[in-house]
């Protein structure tokens, strides 16, 4: 039960990291709160639900399409909405990224309708068994196609040029724009790679979870609070605050009251925010 | 035709009052709060309580709707006031789906179904039967509102707040308490915040936690920021136009047909393509909001400094 459960977390988790590695990135290199990323993992859910439903094209052929569309989507976002908007009081773009947010939903509700939408095709796998427990062989590839991905832009970030671009770009832009870094360049460039992780965890929860317009809401704000709770701006961070907010409010649901799961992150980030408010990877600023 | 109008009016003056209350902590005081739902519905499940389960009569409920709200405003103050400015906003987010969630899980106050038959208020005397009576004390408690703002701001208070929020650290050094200050500001919008929800349970007859969360909160965000932060003009101006927009765009096939029929008479428009509009309408609403904050940073009305 125990272990299940802290499974299930995990996956989850890795999810809200996924998510929260967008965020946590965008706020480092612009310093706003893109609450439009969970429509981008929605934008990534439907475009698989889509190209496999509609055009029946195969699971990872429309994978790697539907990363491009979450790409596509957080670039337009920036071009849009937050280009215009940059040096003004960070509550001009946030609420910016609200009417993002509103109105991207409503385009996948005209586009796609508001029905909830199941994956169109099957995936049959068997359960793998550890310790004596049955584990959904789903929540296994999430965690291990989860464990890729971030492992890939760690390496991104950490070992190539247009890595370390982005943290100059993300610690002082001016500075870096005088060492001959095109730093509208990274700030796209960093959509383009928070997109591409929202996307692909949309595309992740679509396989077992039903796709619908506002399906990105809940995970958005709770992945902000791990994007929080790990110290904005903090890449190793998100991936802390995710895994623990996932498996936090499924041991909370599964041994205190699974009414108040949703509760649970929030109340975590609170505790945090009022006794260390640099997050746990965070340093003083 | 004029009952609508009418239910328009009284509803906006609601609105009204929830957004000069989170205008006093955003425009006023410089402090950001995401989830002020939270203290609209806790007015609101307060005061419904009260008249409803307990009999109480209607002033003392709104009373203690305006209390409640504001010791929870203060009791969440205390220990969040010193963070930083988007870390308090992120705080009053999680607080806000937090009360949320908390009320649909409590049995006493209805869960998901919510309270319903609440009674109309009785004012000295007399029950609020009538739109126009409900009008008349809804926009009475609005003026004292939009009152007590601009006392408020020529106020001595007013201007510690304005210190504050323009230069925390100088407001600092001048011996302004700005802890204290901060508190004050954030416990008054709660408790006006929790007014507004009194005068909504009492007019609508029903509630439910759906109408107090984060999508309410962003709405009465998006009120004070279009209207600019910091006005008491803008602050009425972009609650009207926020809360009537959506309403316009509902009813606008229906005017627009209504028009059309009254110019050219035996002329039938055509209602199916002239409805489609309304199925845009977050659309648009969503598009207007991100243009116009292109367009005019400060809002409608806003004098404040957006750099």
């Amino acid at each position: 039960m125990f272990f299940q459960q802290l499974i299930n977390g995990l996956a989850a988790g890795s999810i809200y990291a996924m998510v929260a590695l967008g965020y946590t990135m965008i706020y480092g290199i612009l310093g706003i709160i893109n609450f439009a990323q969970g429509e981008i993992y929605m934008a990534g859910a439907y475009a698989a639900v889509m190209l496999i439903g509609a055009l029946h094209i195969g699971f990872f052929p429309a994978f790697a399409l539907a990363l491009v569309v979450a790409a596509a989507v957080g670039v337009l976002m920036e071009r849009l909405a937050f280009r215009p908007l940059r040096n003004l009081n960070p509550l001009i773009p946030l609420i910016a990224a609200i009417g993002v947010s509103i109105c991207l939903q409503d385009v996948a509700r005209l586009l796609f309708g508001p029905d909830k939408r199941p994956f169109p095709i099957k995936i049959e796998l068997e359960p793998f068994i550890l310790f004596g427990n049955q584990i959904p062989a789903l929540e296994i590839y999430v965690l291990i196609t989860a464990s890729i991905l971030m492992t890939a832009l760690y390496l991104f970030i950490n070992k190539t040029k247009y890595g370390k671009a982005i943290v100059a770009s993300a610690s002082d832009g001016e500075t870096a724009r005088l060492m001959g870094i095109n730093v509208d360049t990274m700030i796209t460039l960093t959509f383009i790679i928070g997109s591409i992780m929202s996307g692909a965890a949309g595309v992740l929860m679509a396989i077992e979870y039903n796709t619908y317009p506002s399906m990105g809401v809940l995970p958005g704000l709770k992945a902000f609070s791990a994007a929080i709770l790990g110290g904005v701006g903090s890449i190793p961070g998100a991936i802390i605050g995710g895994l623990i907010i996932g498996v936090a409010e499924n041991l909370g649901a599964a041994y205190i009251m699974s009414g108040l799961k949703d509760a649970v992150a929030f109340a975590i980030l609170i505790i945090m925010l009022i006794v260390k408010p640099s997050g746990i990877m965070g340093k003083r600023s | 035709m004029i009952d609508l109008i009418l239910h328009l009016l009284l509803f906006a003056s609601i609105y009204v009052v929830l957004t000069l209350s989170l205008n006093l902590i955003i425009g006023f005081t410089g402090q950001v709060s995401l989830g002020h739902a939270a203290f609209f519905g806790i007015g609101a499940y307060m005061g419904s309580v009260m008249v409803t389960y307990m009999d109480l009569p209607y002033i003392l409920s709104f009373f203690f709707a305006f209390c409640a709200a504001g010791v929870v405003g203060v009791l969440l103050g205390l220990p969040t006031l010193r963070l930083r400015d988007d870390y308090l906003a992120i705080v009053t987010l999680g607080f806000g789906i937090i009360i949320e969630i908390v009320i649909l899980n409590i049995d006493y106050l209805g869960g998901p179904d919510g309270i319903f038959g609440i009674p109309s208020p009785v004012i000295a005397g007399k029950k609020l039967t009538s739109k126009l009576d409900f009008l008349i004390f809804n926009w009475t408690i609005m003026g004292l509102t939009i009152l007590f703002m601009y006392r408020l701001t020529r106020s001595r208070v007013g201007r510690a707040l304005a210190a504050i929020r323009d230069d925390e650290l100088t407001a600092q050094v001048m011996g302004i308490n700005t802890t204290k200050y901060k508190i004050l500001a954030f416990g008054l919008g709660a408790a006006f915040a929790g007014a507004a929800g009194s005068l909504y349970g009492s007019y609508i007859h029903y509630i439910q936690p759906q109408n107090f969360g984060l999508s309410a909160s962003i709405l009465v965000l998006c009120m004070v920021v279009i209207g600019g932060m910091g006005s008491i003009p803008g602050s009425i101006i972009g609650a009207l136009i926020l809360f009537l927009l959506p309403e316009i765009i509902r009813y606008l096939p229906g005017i627009i047909k209504f028009v059309a029929e009254h110019l050219n008479p035996g002329s039938v428009a055509d209602y199916q393509k002239i409805s489609a509009i309304a199925d845009y309408q977050n659309l648009i609403y969503g598009a207007a909001l991100v243009l116009l904050l292109i367009v005019r940073p400060q809002g409608l009305m806003g004098k404040y400094r957006v750099k």
